[in-house]
């Protein structure tokens, strides 16, 4: 099976994309439908050419619960424009909640009807906040 | 570098989601994320150094 070109196009850092997460899911509804997950950070093997993102997986539930740090999309509009449908809560305020995966199809797939798993980029007041939780961990995952 | 997204078409009152967009996305324990990160880096090297960096995160 030949990889998607899209494998060879990495996504920007404050992008959200779609892919699994976790790997498992009890309900086994992680290979059919694919989540939104905001990009924190971008490497490439030298050796492989293969690139990896460090990623904060979205999530519907729970929004009123989220950490303050969090970044939570609730606006209409907004959602309107990162191509989000429900209120998601990207989970940002730890390093623990992250992993980082190789951009590949295993891990990322594009929504029905995009071209990539990339769905869009913040807006760059977003972007700024979230550099700022970013830049204030000491446990990201490292590279 | 990127590859931007084809958008959601637009039908005239709004946007048009597909049908992915409805999913509801539950909360990844801590431990669930812990053991799946051990694995991810032991297969491909993650965390050793060896990957380099494309930007990098600066407090805003």
């Amino acid at each position: 099976m030949t990889s998607p070109d899209w494998v060879l196009r990495p996504p920007y850092t404050y992008d959200v994309v779609t892919g699994f997460f976790p790997e498992t899911s009890p309900k086994m509804t992680w290979a059919t439908n694919p989540r939104p997950l905001l990009v924190c950070g971008r490497a490439q093997d030298p050796e492989t050419k293969m690139f990896f993102c460090r990623v904060a997986y979205g999530t519907t539930k729970q929004i009123e619960k989220a950490h303050e740090d969090d970044l939570v999309i609730g606006n209409m509009s907004m959602l309107d424009q990162l191509g989000l449908k429900r209120t998601t809560r990207f989970v940002i305020h730890s390093g623990r909640q992250m992993v980082i995966l190789p951009w590949i199809a295993e891990f990322f797939r594009p929504w029905s009807g995009y071209s990539s798993p990339v769905l869009s980029s913040l807006p760059e007041e977003m972007q700024h906040y979230v550099g700022g939780v970013l830049g204030s961990l000491d446990d990201l995952p490292q590279f | 570098m990127a590859q931007r997204a084809k958008q959601p078409v637009t039908n005239g009152r709004g946007v048009q989601f597909p049908p992915e967009a409805d999913g509801e996305f539950d909360i990844v324990e801590l431990e669930e994320i812990a053991a799946w990160r051990e694995k991810l880096n032991e297969r491909f090297g993650i965390g050793q150094g060896k990957l380099k960096s494309l930007d990098v995160v600066t407090a805003g």
